[in-house]
């Protein structure tokens, strides 16, 4: 499960966002490269499966459409064949 | 050996699974699988099922929940929007390359599909969003295009979701009555 750690990232940054870094991490308890790393992980994961979805006004029109979409709809036939198709014996 | 008209058996992934030679093709979701699913399904962020096929991993998906929140054109966030809308989000879904071209996928989505109706009812869903969705292929199971950003998604509402799987069901098993 364990990988190496075989990979390096090194940044440049100005005096500045350096010392807020280090006031950052002196108040967390946490060296700058756990403080860059977690919170890089956090924010790529979240890049990758958001858990959070913004739309704008037409997308939010759609999604009213659908949430009142009739019980009895009719099922779209393409997809029934397809979702039809293997289904496993109970 | 399984035969191509077998069903796979799906199953949440557990520390025993070896998902080391998983290659589907496409290095994200080949590193996501292989360095991220299995921590995501101790924090629970995520919920990853694994395809079989006899002991060949033929595919995964992962699924999470959000939610889904309308933004005015400036980017802010409206004043006193709704509620936001409670979705089951299936955020990645992948068959291995020996696989593909089965419609294994579709099995995997029949199975979050499932999944998504079993718990709706108790939590409050209302919707079945992929996120960020690949247009043409979630066509085909008429989902709706919805626009979002950055990406686009697709969604379907809980109760055409249920009527699609009632339908493919009975469809299921009205070929299975026919064939000797």
């Amino acid at each position: 499960m364990s990988e190496t750690k075989s990979e390096r990232i090194e940044l440049r940054v100005t005096p500045s966002v350096k010392a807020m870094l280090t006031a950052a991490v002196q108040a967390r308890h946490t060296t700058v490269s756990d403080f860059l790393l977690n919170h890089g992980i956090e924010a790529a994961e979240d890049a990758i499966t958001p858990r959070i979805i913004y739309v704008g006004e037409a997308g939010w029109e759609t999604v009213q459409k659908l949430l009142n979409e009739p019980a009895d709809i009719i099922p779209d036939e393409a997809a029934v064949a397809r979702l039809a198709r293997r289904w496993p014996k109970e | 050996m399984p035969g191509t008209e077998t069903p796979l058996t799906i199953s949440p992934l557990t520390a025993a699974d070896d998902l080391s030679s998983f290659d589907c093709g496409g290095p994200a979701r080949n590193t996501w699988f292989k360095s991220r699913a299995m921590q995501n399904q101790q924090s629970n962020d995520t919920r990853t099922y694994l395809g079989y096929l006899g002991r060949s991993l033929a595919g995964f998906y992962a699924v999470s929940t959000g939610s889904i929140l309308r933004r005015t054109l400036s980017g802010a966030l409206r004043r006193n929007a709704p509620d936001p809308v409670s979705t089951i989000l299936l955020a990645q879904l992948a068959v291995s390359i020996a696989f593909q071209g089965q419609g294994r996928s579709c099995e995997l989505i029949r199975h979050v599909m499932q999944q998504t109706l079993k718990t709706a009812d108790l939590e409050g869903f209302r919707l079945f969003t992929v996120y960020p969705a690949w247009t043409a292929y979630y066509a085909k199971l008429n989902l709706t295009p919805v626009e979002a950003a950055p990406q686009l998604m697709m969604a379907m509402s809980l109760q055409t979701l249920r009527a699609t799987l009632a339908a493919a069901q009975e469809a299921a098993a009205a070929k299975r009555g026919t064939s000797p």
